[in-house]
């Protein structure tokens, strides 16, 4: 409960857990959106800014509550978690490293003056055609590391691994069963 | 080996953005992008170790 009041203030809740890296991430993030809502340049996008800093002031209680959950019940916790793609996969896909360095260098040159962010904004939806087309290759690529599984299964007679199971399985081990002998 | 390297470059470069602006040169409201920019860097650093450490599919 400590932790979601504390996720009230950007960081703090996130420092309260251990994780730094997310606290100043939260810190960042926030800020960014209050500076571009305060900006003359964001006239047109405020709408959609007002709505992301809502959810930010919603995410991050609620996000600081279940990372202590899930330390309390001794589960690992990345120092970044909940700010990547539920999964462990997450820290494997090299998108949010590009995306966070384009947006950093978007909004160095803008704010040292090279270059005005208001020129790009029109064309924020292409955030949301980039994130459908790496949502689709992430679905695909999933579907054909599935099927080239149950291939191998259908092959070798074994059963097809299923990725990433995040409960432990219940029930008898797997393997053939002690009445029936191995060919 | 890069995650242990985020959190201390990351206050080092906090330190030295606020530096800066106490020097008058570039002030932080300026500067802060390069902490977002270092935090993609670490994630995109620790992404490619993570994927040489998988190595190619077997097959």
């Amino acid at each position: 409960v400590l932790s979601l009041l504390l996720g009230l203030i950007p960081g703090v809740g996130a420092v309260y857990n251990g994780q730094y890296a997310k606290g100043v991430a939260h810190v960042v993030i926030f800020g960014g959106l209050v500076s571009l809502l305060g900006a003359e340049s964001s006239e047109g996008v405020r709408p959609l800014l007002a709505m992301m800093l809502l959810l930010m002031i919603a995410y991050m209680p609620l996000e600081a509550f279940r990372t202590a959950r899930a330390i309390e019940s001794g589960q690992p916790v990345d120092e970044l978690s909940g700010l990547l793609p539920a999964g462990s996969k997450a820290g494997s896909s090299p998108a949010l490293g590009i995306g966070l360095i384009a947006l950093g260098i978007i909004i160095l040159l803008h704010t040292l003056g090279y270059w005005r962010i208001a020129g790009l904004l029109p064309y924020w939806p292409v955030l949301l055609i980039l994130m459908g087309i790496h949502l689709l290759y992430r679905r695909f690529t999933e579907d054909a590391a599935d099927e080239t599984s149950r291939a191998v299964a259908s092959h070798s007679g074994l059963p097809a691994i299923r990725p990433l199971p995040s409960e432990p399985v219940q029930g008898p081990a797997a393997g053939p069963p002690p009445d029936q002998e191995p060919k | 080996m890069i995650r242990d390297l985020r959190l201390p470059v990351l206050l080092v470069l906090t330190g030295a953005l606020f530096l800066a602006d106490y020097a008058g040169s570039y002030s932080v409201y300026q500067t802060w992008p390069i902490l977002l920019i270092w935090l993609g860097l670490t994630k995109l650093l620790e992404s490619l170790d993570d994927g040489a450490r998988q190595g190619p599919p077997a097959g």
